[in-house]
Protein backbone atom coordinates (compact mmCIF):
# COMPACT_ATOMS: atom_id res chain seq x y z
CA UNK A 1 0.00 0.00 0.00
CA UNK A 2 1.37 3.17 -0.81
CA UNK A 3 2.09 5.48 2.15
CA UNK A 4 0.27 9.10 1.31
CA UNK A 5 2.77 10.66 4.00
CA UNK A 6 6.63 9.56 2.49
CA UNK A 7 6.52 12.89 1.23
CA UNK A 8 5.04 15.31 3.27
CA UNK A 9 7.06 17.83 5.32
CA UNK A 10 7.27 17.53 9.32
CA UNK A 11 4.61 20.73 9.28
CA UNK A 12 2.37 19.23 6.66
CA UNK A 13 2.43 15.75 8.57
CA UNK A 14 0.98 17.61 11.29
CA UNK A 15 -2.00 18.91 9.08
CA UNK A 16 -2.19 16.14 7.26
CA UNK A 17 -3.99 14.55 10.44
CA UNK A 18 -6.71 16.69 8.88
CA UNK A 19 -9.57 14.95 7.13
CA UNK A 20 -7.88 14.94 3.25
CA UNK A 21 -10.72 16.39 1.24
CA UNK A 22 -10.98 20.18 1.01
CA UNK A 23 -13.53 21.89 3.60
CA UNK A 24 -16.81 21.28 3.60
CA UNK A 25 -16.91 24.80 3.53
CA UNK A 26 -15.01 25.79 0.54
CA UNK A 27 -16.99 22.17 -1.26
CA UNK A 28 -20.59 23.30 -0.33
CA UNK A 29 -19.59 27.17 -1.90
CA UNK A 30 -17.95 25.52 -5.01
CA UNK A 31 -21.14 23.70 -5.68
CA UNK A 32 -23.51 26.84 -5.40
CA UNK A 33 -21.70 28.78 -7.77
CA UNK A 34 -23.87 29.75 -11.12
CA UNK A 35 -22.66 28.34 -14.54
CA UNK A 36 -23.03 28.77 -17.99
CA UNK A 37 -24.98 27.27 -20.08
CA UNK A 38 -24.75 25.91 -23.80
CA UNK A 39 -27.54 25.53 -26.25
CA UNK A 40 -26.73 21.44 -26.96
CA UNK A 41 -29.11 21.90 -30.55
CA UNK A 42 -26.92 24.05 -32.00
CA UNK A 43 -23.61 23.03 -30.43
CA UNK A 44 -24.46 19.66 -32.18
CA UNK A 45 -25.32 20.99 -35.42
CA UNK A 46 -21.95 23.02 -35.46
CA UNK A 47 -19.96 20.31 -34.60
CA UNK A 48 -21.84 18.25 -37.32
CA UNK A 49 -20.87 20.71 -39.39
CA UNK A 50 -17.25 20.75 -38.50
CA UNK A 51 -16.84 16.85 -39.05
CA UNK A 52 -18.34 16.96 -42.62
CA UNK A 53 -16.01 20.25 -43.38
CA UNK A 54 -13.18 18.14 -41.65
CA UNK A 55 -13.76 15.21 -44.17
CA UNK A 56 -14.08 17.71 -47.11
CA UNK A 57 -10.86 18.92 -46.51
CA UNK A 58 -9.14 15.24 -46.68
CA UNK A 59 -10.98 14.41 -49.90
CA UNK A 60 -9.98 17.98 -51.62
CA UNK A 61 -6.01 17.18 -50.36
CA UNK A 62 -6.24 13.69 -52.09
CA UNK A 63 -7.67 15.10 -54.94
CA UNK A 64 -4.96 17.81 -55.84
CA UNK A 65 -3.00 15.11 -56.84
CA UNK A 66 -5.07 13.64 -59.89
CA UNK A 67 -4.11 16.22 -61.80
CA UNK A 68 -0.48 14.37 -61.57
CA UNK A 69 -1.69 11.11 -61.82
CA UNK A 70 -3.58 12.12 -65.34
CA UNK A 71 -0.83 13.60 -66.62
CA UNK A 72 1.78 10.96 -65.82
CA UNK A 73 -0.63 8.48 -67.22
CA UNK A 74 -2.84 9.37 -70.18
CA UNK A 75 0.01 12.39 -71.16
CA UNK A 76 3.17 10.35 -70.56
CA UNK A 77 4.08 9.92 -74.02
CA UNK A 78 3.42 13.30 -75.21
CA UNK A 79 6.11 14.53 -72.62
CA UNK A 80 9.92 14.95 -73.08
CA UNK A 81 12.18 13.67 -70.50
CA UNK A 82 12.69 16.71 -68.76
CA UNK A 83 8.99 17.85 -68.24
CA UNK A 84 8.73 13.95 -67.40
CA UNK A 85 11.11 14.36 -64.39
CA UNK A 86 9.17 17.38 -63.67
CA UNK A 87 6.14 16.53 -63.41
CA UNK A 88 7.37 13.33 -61.26
CA UNK A 89 9.18 15.49 -59.09
CA UNK A 90 6.35 17.98 -58.47
CA UNK A 91 4.01 14.82 -58.05
CA UNK A 92 6.06 13.45 -55.46
CA UNK A 93 6.46 16.84 -53.38
CA UNK A 94 3.04 16.97 -53.49
CA UNK A 95 2.34 13.60 -52.58
CA UNK A 96 4.65 13.62 -49.54
CA UNK A 97 3.06 17.48 -48.40
CA UNK A 98 -0.54 15.77 -49.19
CA UNK A 99 0.46 12.85 -46.37
CA UNK A 100 1.93 15.01 -43.94
CA UNK A 101 -1.56 17.69 -44.14
CA UNK A 102 -3.85 14.11 -43.61
CA UNK A 103 -1.49 12.80 -40.72
CA UNK A 104 -1.87 16.03 -38.97
CA UNK A 105 -5.42 16.29 -39.92
CA UNK A 106 -6.21 13.13 -38.17
CA UNK A 107 -4.65 14.84 -34.77
CA UNK A 108 -7.41 17.83 -35.30
CA UNK A 109 -10.14 14.77 -35.80
CA UNK A 110 -9.73 13.06 -33.31
CA UNK A 111 -8.52 14.16 -29.37
CA UNK A 112 -5.67 13.38 -27.03
CA UNK A 113 -6.66 12.33 -23.49
CA UNK A 114 -3.48 11.86 -21.87
CA UNK A 115 -2.99 12.91 -18.52
CA UNK A 116 -2.51 16.60 -18.34
CA UNK A 117 1.69 15.93 -16.69
CA UNK A 118 1.72 14.44 -20.43
CA UNK A 119 -0.49 16.46 -22.18
CA UNK A 120 1.89 19.45 -22.08
CA UNK A 121 4.39 18.24 -23.70
CA UNK A 122 2.50 16.23 -26.35
CA UNK A 123 0.78 20.02 -27.20
CA UNK A 124 4.75 21.94 -27.30
CA UNK A 125 5.61 19.19 -29.82
CA UNK A 126 2.10 19.39 -31.93
CA UNK A 127 2.72 23.31 -31.88
CA UNK A 128 6.26 23.09 -32.69
CA UNK A 129 5.51 20.50 -35.68
CA UNK A 130 2.68 23.49 -36.73
CA UNK A 131 5.43 25.83 -36.58
CA UNK A 132 7.52 23.56 -38.71
CA UNK A 133 5.01 22.91 -41.30
CA UNK A 134 4.42 26.11 -42.18
CA UNK A 135 7.90 27.42 -42.52
CA UNK A 136 8.71 24.21 -45.01
CA UNK A 137 5.65 25.37 -46.82
CA UNK A 138 6.75 28.94 -47.10
CA UNK A 139 10.16 27.87 -48.12
CA UNK A 140 8.82 25.20 -50.40
CA UNK A 141 6.66 28.26 -52.22
CA UNK A 142 9.56 30.23 -52.80
CA UNK A 143 10.91 27.57 -54.32
CA UNK A 144 7.96 25.68 -56.37
CA UNK A 145 6.24 28.87 -57.79
CA UNK A 146 9.33 30.87 -58.95
CA UNK A 147 11.38 27.54 -60.12
CA UNK A 148 7.77 26.73 -62.17
CA UNK A 149 7.95 30.35 -63.80
CA UNK A 150 12.11 29.96 -64.87
CA UNK A 151 11.39 26.46 -66.50
CA UNK A 152 7.91 27.33 -68.05
CA UNK A 153 9.89 30.71 -69.44
CA UNK A 154 12.73 29.07 -70.25
CA UNK A 155 12.37 25.26 -71.29
CA UNK A 156 10.57 24.62 -73.91
CA UNK A 157 6.54 23.85 -73.13
CA UNK A 158 5.12 20.89 -73.30
CA UNK A 159 2.19 22.69 -75.20
CA UNK A 160 4.24 25.61 -76.71
CA UNK A 161 1.23 27.06 -77.97
CA UNK A 162 0.21 27.69 -74.74
CA UNK A 163 2.91 30.98 -73.87
CA UNK A 164 3.86 32.14 -77.02
CA UNK A 165 2.44 35.73 -76.73
CA UNK A 166 4.49 38.12 -74.13
CA UNK A 167 0.79 39.09 -72.78
CA UNK A 168 0.49 35.68 -71.96
CA UNK A 169 4.09 35.10 -69.99
CA UNK A 170 3.51 38.35 -68.15
CA UNK A 171 -0.18 36.79 -66.98
CA UNK A 172 1.79 33.81 -66.19
CA UNK A 173 4.30 35.69 -64.10
CA UNK A 174 1.79 37.77 -62.27
CA UNK A 175 -0.53 34.80 -61.27
CA UNK A 176 2.56 32.84 -60.30
CA UNK A 177 4.22 35.50 -58.31
CA UNK A 178 0.70 36.40 -56.77
CA UNK A 179 0.49 32.86 -55.56
CA UNK A 180 4.43 33.32 -54.26
CA UNK A 181 3.42 36.59 -52.69
CA UNK A 182 -0.14 34.94 -50.82
CA UNK A 183 1.62 31.66 -49.81
CA UNK A 184 4.67 33.60 -47.93
CA UNK A 185 2.02 35.89 -45.95
CA UNK A 186 -0.27 33.33 -45.26
CA UNK A 187 2.46 30.65 -43.91
CA UNK A 188 4.50 33.44 -42.60
CA UNK A 189 1.38 34.62 -40.08
CA UNK A 190 0.98 31.21 -39.50
CA UNK A 191 4.49 30.20 -37.94
CA UNK A 192 4.43 33.35 -36.22
CA UNK A 193 1.34 32.22 -34.43
CA UNK A 194 2.46 29.17 -33.88
CA UNK A 195 5.94 30.56 -32.26
CA UNK A 196 3.64 33.14 -30.36
CA UNK A 197 1.90 30.18 -28.73
CA UNK A 198 4.76 27.91 -28.62
CA UNK A 199 6.68 30.93 -26.11
CA UNK A 200 3.27 31.60 -24.15
CA UNK A 201 3.17 27.90 -23.10
CA UNK A 202 7.03 28.02 -22.35
CA UNK A 203 6.51 30.99 -20.06
CA UNK A 204 3.34 29.65 -18.69
CA UNK A 205 5.00 26.62 -17.28
CA UNK A 206 7.86 28.24 -16.41
CA UNK A 207 5.41 30.49 -14.12
CA UNK A 208 3.72 27.66 -12.68
CA UNK A 209 6.73 25.48 -11.81
CA UNK A 210 8.31 28.71 -10.57
CA UNK A 211 5.12 29.09 -8.11
CA UNK B 1 -23.99 7.73 -23.52
CA UNK B 2 -24.96 10.44 -27.13
CA UNK B 3 -23.22 13.79 -27.14
CA UNK B 4 -26.17 15.72 -26.12
CA UNK B 5 -27.10 13.56 -22.87
CA UNK B 6 -23.34 13.49 -22.02
CA UNK B 7 -22.90 17.46 -22.21
CA UNK B 8 -26.58 17.78 -20.70
CA UNK B 9 -25.55 16.06 -17.63
CA UNK B 10 -21.99 17.38 -17.19
CA UNK B 11 -22.74 20.78 -18.45
CA UNK B 12 -22.59 22.39 -14.92
CA UNK B 13 -19.31 20.36 -13.40
CA UNK B 14 -17.83 21.60 -17.28
CA UNK B 15 -18.92 25.32 -16.37
CA UNK B 16 -17.17 24.89 -12.83
CA UNK B 17 -13.82 24.07 -14.55
CA UNK B 18 -14.23 26.85 -16.85
CA UNK B 19 -14.80 28.95 -14.36
CA UNK B 20 -11.91 28.19 -12.28
CA UNK B 21 -9.47 29.15 -15.23
CA UNK B 22 -11.54 32.34 -16.71
CA UNK B 23 -12.98 35.14 -14.75
CA UNK B 24 -14.46 36.84 -18.30
CA UNK B 25 -17.90 35.59 -18.86
CA UNK B 26 -17.78 35.74 -22.70
CA UNK B 27 -13.81 33.79 -22.57
CA UNK B 28 -16.43 31.26 -20.12
CA UNK B 29 -18.61 31.11 -23.05
CA UNK B 30 -15.71 30.33 -25.50
CA UNK B 31 -14.09 28.36 -23.46
CA UNK B 32 -17.09 25.86 -22.79
CA UNK B 33 -17.66 25.58 -26.32
CA UNK B 34 -13.87 24.63 -26.89
CA UNK B 35 -14.57 21.78 -23.88
CA UNK B 36 -17.50 20.64 -25.95
CA UNK B 37 -16.04 19.93 -28.73
CA UNK B 38 -12.90 18.08 -27.35
CA UNK B 39 -15.64 16.12 -25.46
CA UNK B 40 -17.53 15.12 -28.89
CA UNK B 41 -14.53 14.31 -30.40
CA UNK B 42 -13.06 11.74 -27.78
CA UNK B 43 -16.03 10.73 -26.65
CA UNK B 44 -16.07 7.67 -29.04
CA UNK B 45 -12.99 6.59 -27.90
CA UNK B 46 -14.13 6.07 -24.20
CA UNK B 47 -13.41 2.81 -22.91
CA UNK B 48 -14.73 2.57 -19.40
CA UNK B 49 -11.12 2.38 -18.25
CA UNK B 50 -12.30 5.04 -15.73
CA UNK B 51 -16.10 6.91 -14.86
CA UNK B 52 -17.22 8.72 -17.76
CA UNK B 53 -16.92 11.54 -15.01
CA UNK B 54 -13.13 11.31 -14.66
CA UNK B 55 -12.62 11.19 -18.49
CA UNK B 56 -14.88 14.15 -19.54
CA UNK B 57 -13.15 16.24 -16.65
CA UNK B 58 -9.20 14.90 -17.85
CA UNK B 59 -10.53 16.21 -21.18
CA UNK B 60 -11.60 20.15 -20.07
CA UNK B 61 -8.38 20.44 -17.72
CA UNK B 62 -6.31 19.81 -20.72
CA UNK B 63 -8.32 22.31 -23.04
CA UNK B 64 -8.47 24.70 -20.31
CA UNK B 65 -4.46 24.51 -20.00
CA UNK B 66 -4.08 24.86 -23.74
CA UNK B 67 -6.57 27.85 -23.47
CA UNK B 68 -4.78 29.72 -20.94
CA UNK B 69 -1.26 28.52 -21.68
CA UNK B 70 -1.19 29.32 -25.49
CA UNK B 71 -3.58 32.16 -25.88
CA UNK B 72 -2.04 34.28 -23.17
CA UNK B 73 -1.45 37.36 -26.17
CA UNK B 74 -4.80 37.56 -26.72
CA UNK B 75 -6.37 37.63 -23.32
CA UNK B 76 -3.56 40.10 -21.64
CA UNK B 77 -5.67 42.59 -20.48
CA UNK B 78 -8.19 39.69 -19.23
CA UNK B 79 -5.59 37.75 -17.63
CA UNK B 80 -6.52 35.61 -14.89
CA UNK B 81 -4.73 37.05 -11.67
CA UNK B 82 -4.80 40.87 -13.07
CA UNK B 83 -8.58 40.42 -13.16
CA UNK B 84 -9.17 38.50 -10.02
CA UNK B 85 -7.09 41.61 -8.23
CA UNK B 86 -10.52 43.52 -10.04
CA UNK B 87 -12.45 41.12 -8.80
CA UNK B 88 -11.28 41.13 -5.50
CA UNK B 89 -11.00 45.04 -5.28
CA UNK B 90 -14.39 45.31 -7.19
CA UNK B 91 -15.66 42.93 -4.15
CA UNK B 92 -14.17 44.69 -1.00
CA UNK B 93 -15.31 48.26 -1.98
CA UNK B 94 -18.85 47.32 -1.63
CA UNK B 95 -21.06 47.08 1.10
CA UNK B 96 -21.34 44.04 2.98
CA UNK B 97 -24.96 44.56 1.79
CA UNK B 98 -24.24 45.21 -1.67
CA UNK B 99 -23.32 41.14 -1.87
CA UNK B 100 -24.69 38.61 0.11
CA UNK B 101 -21.87 36.99 2.74
CA UNK B 102 -22.00 33.78 0.54
CA UNK B 103 -21.73 35.72 -3.31
CA UNK B 104 -18.67 37.47 -1.86
CA UNK B 105 -17.54 34.58 -0.43
CA UNK B 106 -17.83 32.90 -3.15
CA UNK B 107 -15.98 35.27 -5.47
CA UNK B 108 -13.48 35.16 -2.87
CA UNK B 109 -12.80 31.70 -3.50
CA UNK B 110 -13.03 31.47 -7.60
CA UNK B 111 -10.59 34.28 -7.39
CA UNK B 112 -8.23 32.66 -4.73
CA UNK B 113 -8.36 29.34 -6.65
CA UNK B 114 -7.77 30.92 -10.07
CA UNK B 115 -4.36 32.68 -8.63
CA UNK B 116 -3.20 29.33 -7.72
CA UNK B 117 -0.80 27.15 -10.50
CA UNK B 118 -2.11 25.33 -12.25
CA UNK B 119 -1.17 21.82 -10.14
CA UNK B 120 -2.83 23.31 -7.15
CA UNK B 121 -5.44 24.40 -9.12
CA UNK B 122 -6.36 21.23 -10.91
CA UNK B 123 -6.06 19.67 -7.63
CA UNK B 124 -8.10 21.69 -5.52
CA UNK B 125 -10.91 21.82 -7.79
CA UNK B 126 -11.06 18.03 -8.83
CA UNK B 127 -11.04 17.79 -4.73
CA UNK B 128 -14.08 19.88 -5.13
CA UNK B 129 -16.14 18.26 -7.75
CA UNK B 130 -15.55 14.90 -5.07
CA UNK B 131 -13.01 12.59 -6.92
CA UNK B 132 -10.68 10.42 -5.19
CA UNK B 133 -7.21 10.26 -5.09
CA UNK B 134 -6.59 7.77 -7.73
CA UNK B 135 -9.09 9.87 -9.91
CA UNK B 136 -7.18 12.80 -9.56
CA UNK B 137 -4.05 10.90 -10.60
CA UNK B 138 -5.19 9.49 -13.62
CA UNK B 139 -6.74 13.25 -14.87
CA UNK B 140 -3.33 14.92 -13.62
CA UNK B 141 -0.71 12.34 -14.05
CA UNK B 142 0.78 13.15 -10.46
CA UNK B 143 1.40 10.16 -8.12
CA UNK B 144 -0.89 10.24 -5.18
CA UNK B 145 1.68 10.62 -2.97
CA UNK B 146 2.21 14.25 -5.43
CA UNK B 147 -1.30 14.61 -4.92
CA UNK B 148 -1.55 14.47 -1.01
CA UNK B 149 0.88 17.26 -0.31
CA UNK B 150 -0.33 19.56 -3.14
CA UNK B 151 -4.11 19.30 -1.68
CA UNK B 152 -2.86 20.18 1.49
CA UNK B 153 -0.01 22.78 0.57
CA UNK B 154 -3.47 24.41 -1.76
CA UNK B 155 -5.78 24.28 1.36
CA UNK B 156 -3.61 26.04 3.43
CA UNK B 157 -3.00 28.98 0.30
CA UNK B 158 -6.68 29.13 -0.11
CA UNK B 159 -7.62 29.31 3.52
CA UNK B 160 -5.11 32.33 3.86
CA UNK B 161 -6.13 34.08 0.67
CA UNK B 162 -9.55 33.89 1.72
CA UNK B 163 -9.02 34.99 5.48
CA UNK B 164 -6.73 38.28 3.85
CA UNK B 165 -9.65 39.64 1.60
CA UNK B 166 -11.88 39.22 4.75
Amino acid sequence: MIDKRSELSDDECQSASAPEQLSEQFASLWQSQSTVSLNIEALEAKYKWFNVKQKLFFIADWLALLPFIWVLIYKRSELSFFWLCFFIALGLWALIHTIYVSWLRRYSLFYDESTTKSYLDVLKNKLDNCRRIARITKIASWVVYPSTIIVMLLADSPNSSNLESPIDKLWFCFIFLACTAVSTVVTHRREQKFKQELSSLDDWKHTNSAQ
Amino acid sequence: MSFAETIAEFQPLLARVVSSYEYNTALQQELMQEIALCVWQALPRFNAQSSLKTYVLKIAHNRAVTHVATQQRHYSSLSSQDDDMDALEAINSKSPEALSSQQQQLSQLLAAIRSLPVQYKQVVTLSLEGLSYQEISEVTGMNVNQIGVTLNRAKKQLNKAVQDDR
